[in-house]
């Protein structure tokens, strides 16, 4: 198991928590640091006396004080991090939700797990630590398993558009075809066109043609 | 008629040295003044005979002891040689005096000096259209160094020859345009008296006497001079006398008669008996005789030959009805001696008596006579005109030159500090503009910050505070050791919690890097659910990259607010947000199937307002839907 931990959070009773639970589960030694630069000139020393921390729980978001600081948050804290000491197991710990951002700090800056400050997180950071000491795979909240994929969005274009008027100007597929066919547009298939209608459907969350249609016009599209 | 100027050759011999002024002070002996010692070495061995070069250069070398400077003792130097030359050459020296002008310190001074001199040397060997030409040419040289007084000189030089040629009329506007030049100048008193005397005869010529009367009492009022006075007042009876006001000049000329001052002055007093014979035989066609007779007698006298010449025509005049032979007698002498002094007037006068009274011969030559001398002297009189105009035109052409130049400067100027100001004006309208814009811009964003704050007191207090509160009350009224009212507790603080969560992502600082896109997807994804489909058009069709950031973020917070009242109010099931770009604007709409806003003004200004103000900090336009019936339509655009 770790031996040595740095736990670098600026609210005392979220690291004395943490401490707390490590300490149950854990035998190891445990440093605290409230700031960034703190943290950093901890993890320096550490390698210099030849007893290097082997992980870092650090929060994202440090509030501002009267210090002036080179390290403002925990984002600056893992790229300093990474250059003096690439090896060490990084553990986020914080409240960020944005899906980008968690999947910058895993992807990019290579973290080891992000773990969502929540109601059962304290629980969570053990997981964690289990999941990378154990079998070296990344941890990531469980909320936010579906972050991983880019956002899902629900894309049209104006070919779509196109395809929905003319359908409101009452034409059949087949003739929808063969006008997509002289302006030579790419889905020219009937079934290419049927796909697309029923992915319109789906999307306008529209029962039939009909009602596609008249959502389409409740929106202004026609 | 005899008209005096009393005063010029008094006037002479001050001006002579006094253009030899000494402004310079340096004692060296420059090269200018080598040059010009070599060429007047030269000049004097070119031109004087042997004998009399010795003694002008011990002159000369004596000289430069104490005229070291080369303007001046070009100046000394000149008279020397002058001096002992003989007359018929004196012109050519002048001509290489004149070459050696420019090598002096002062050039114009100097060449208008020479054609004074050269003007002043024709004049004495009675060359005066040639005079007249050369006071011209000096006066215009004078010009150039804009000294008043010598053109003023030059100008009643000039007006004097031309009275000499009877040309009164050009003579009187040469002297007015002299009087101009000498009132410039204080120390032209003596030349002005003379001008003004002059301008006397100039008129009493033209026959305007009242004119000449007024010209004549001003020259007297300046003139202390005593006989020169009286000569004045002797030319003022002649004027009476000329406007058959016989009892006035009879009196004057009584008066000046019996003057001491005249007694002594012999020609003055035959004069005076002369005028006042006339004058008494000219009121009662008899008396007078005894003052002619005497008249001539001191003019034979003295040899006063144009004297003579008057006293003859008048006592000719005197017999004419008397004793014709007499008439003829004096009327002879007073021919042969005008043509002998050359005085053609009277030769005429006197022609015209011999006609009448002796022999019909006469009568032809008068006619010869007087034809030439009308010719003549209006060709003088053109030629004279001629010369003043072409000097007056090239002046006036040099002076309109320059006043156009002046006024091209001037118009230049002003056009220069037109412009200046033009561009001083806009830069600080710029620049206020711009200094208001950015307090319009801060004051906008202070505003922004300001809404901003209490939405977030709103929210806080509309939807944590009831929250926190109900939770207080449950903790204290039930009991925690109970698990499940332990679990209940921990559920509402969740439920807090992610409130205060949401608030938080609703005010969260926005990446505008290259992850705005992503951020921006994922902040839309976020409002959709099962029950809410978000479809999107085109939103790759627009470079986020070459947005500027203010804007990116305007457009992140207005679709997030479109989407959070969307979520609260509108129970939508379907938004589309389409994304294109038209030519330099970005164009967004959203759109939504929900129950819209109604016609309810006050509901969405609430609503919707701070979406409003967004889009109008980035100057950006939007419009609302004008049938909000069925769902929200809000279009906004804005410059990329």
């Amino acid at each position: 198991m770790f031996k040595k931990i740095l736990i670098a959070e600026d609210i005392d009773s979220i690291g004395l928590g943490l401490s707390t639970i490590l300490e149950k589960f854990h035998n190891a030694e445990i440093v605290h640091a409230k700031y960034c630069d703190e943290a950093i000139l901890k993890i320096r020393k550490a390698n210099l006396d030849q007893v290097p921390f082997d992980l870092l729980i650090t929060d994202l978001s440090f509030e501002a004080d009267h210090r002036p600081t080179t390290l403002p948050g925990g984002e600056d804290l893992i790229k300093a991090v990474r250059e003096h000491q690439p090896g060490l197991k990084i553990i986020a710990y914080s409240i960020e939700e944005r899906g980008y951002k968690i999947r910058y700090l895993l992807e990019e800056l290579d973290i080891d797990a992000f773990v969502w400050k929540g109601r059962e997180s304290s629980g969570e950071v053990i997981r964690a630590i289990d999941t990378i000491y154990k079998s070296g795979e990344k941890y990531l909240s469980p909320r936010f398993n579906h972050i991983l994929q880019p956002a899902s969005l629900l894309e049209i274009e104006e070919y779509d558009i196109q395809l929905i008027k003319y359908l409101s100007q009452g034409l059949i597929v087949n003739e929808i075809c063969e006008v997509f066919k002289t302006e030579g547009k790419s889905a020219k298939s009937i079934s290419s066109i049927e796909k697309r209608i029923n992915r319109l459907k789906l999307y306008f969350k529209a029962r039939n043609t009909t009602h596609l249609i008249s959502i389409a016009k409740d929106l202004g599209l026609v | 008629m005899k008209l005096n100027s009393p005063f010029l050759c008094l006037v002479l011999s001050v001006l002579l040295f006094s253009c030899t002024g000494n402004n310079s002070s340096s004692n060296k002996e420059s090269s200018s003044e080598t040059a010009i010692n070599n060429e007047l070495n030269k000049l004097l061995a070119d031109t004087l005979p042997a004998d009399k070069r010795e003694d002008v250069e011990k002159q000369l070398s004596r000289q430069s002891s104490n005229a070291t400077l080369p303007y001046k003792s070009v100046l000394h130097k000149m008279d020397s040689v002058i001096a002992v030359s003989d007359p018929d050459s004196i012109p050519v020296y002048w001509d290489r005096f004149l070459k050696m002008a420019p090598m002096t310190e002062k050039q114009y001074a100097f060449t208008a000096y020479i054609l004074r001199r050269k003007a002043e040397h024709a004049y004495a060997l009675k060359h005066y259209q040639q005079s007249f030409t050369f006071y011209n040419q000096s006066k215009e040289v004078f010009e150039k160094e804009h000294d008043s007084l010598k053109i003023g000189y030059n100008l009643v030089k000039m007006a004097q020859i031309q009275q000499i040629f009877n040309d009164y009329s050009g003579s009187e506007e040469t002297l007015t345009d002299a009087l101009v030049f000498l009132e410039k100048s204080k120390e032209a008193n003596e030349y002005i008296r003379e001008a003004i005397n002059m301008l006397g005869i100039a008129y009493t010529g033209l026959k305007d006497y009242n004119q000449a009367i007024k010209y004549y009492s001003q020259a007297k009022k300046i003139t202390d001079h005593p006989i020169s006075q009286k000569i004045i007042e002797n030319n003022i009876a002649l004027c009476y006398l000329e406007e058959k006001k016989y009892d006035q000049a009879i009196a004057m000329f009584k008066t000046l008669y019996a003057t001491d001052i005249v007694k002594k002055d012999t020609l003055t007093l035959a004069k005076v008996a002369d005028n006042l014979g006339i004058s008494k035989f000219r009121k009662d066609g008899s008396s007078g005789r005894e003052l002619m007779e005497e008249a001539l007698e001191i003019r034979t006298g003295q040899a006063d030959k144009k004297g003579m010449v008057y006293s003859y025509l008048n006592l000719a005049d005197f017999y004419a009805s008397k004793n014709p032979a007499l008439t003829a007698d004096y009327a002879q002498k007073a021919h042969a001696m005008a043509t002998e002094i050359g005085a053609i007037d009277r030769r005429l006068q006197a022609l015209q008596l011999l006609a009448t009274y002796g022999d019909k011969r006469y009568n032809q030559e008068y006619f010869r006579l007087n034809d030439s001398v009308d010719d003549f002297r209006q060709r003088i009189k053109n030629h004279f005109a001629k010369m003043r105009f072409d000097t007056e035109k090239e002046r006036r052409k040099s002076l309109a030159k320059e006043v156009s130049q002046a006024k091209e400067r001037i118009r230049n100027l002003i056009i220069g500090f037109i412009l200046v100001g033009l561009i001083i004006s806009i830069i600080v309208v710029y620049f206020m503009d711009r200094k208001k814009h950015k307090r319009e811009k801060q004051q906008q964003k202070q505003e922004d910050e300001y809404r901003t704050e209490i939405r977030i007191a709103k929210k806080l207090h509309d939807e944590l505070a009831n929250d926190v509160f109900n939770t207080m009350t449950f903790a204290e009224i039930r009991d925690l050791a109970t698990p499940g009212n332990k679990e209940i507790l921990l559920d509402n603080l969740d439920k807090i919690y992610a409130q205060t969560r949401n608030i938080s992502k609703e005010n969260n600082n926005i990446d505008t890097g290259e992850r705005y896109l992503d951020n921006l997807k994922e902040m839309l994804s976020g409002y959709g659910s099962d029950a809410i489909n978000i479809i999107i058009k085109e939103i790759e069709g627009i470079d986020w990259l070459e947005i500027e950031s203010s804007k990116k973020i305007v457009v992140h917070r207005v679709l997030q607010e479109l989407l959070v009242n969307m979520k609260k109010h509108s129970k939508a099931s379907v938004v589309l947000i389409s994304f294109k770009k038209v030519d330099k604007k970005i164009q967004i709409n959203y759109s939504d199937n929900g129950v819209g806003m109604g016609t309810d003004e006050h509901l969405r200004k609430n609503g919707l307002q701070n979406v409003e103000n967004r889009i109008q900090s980035i100057n950006g336009t939007i419009t609302f839907d004008p049938t909000p019936e069925k769902g929200l339509k809000v279009n906004f655009a804005f410059n990329c």
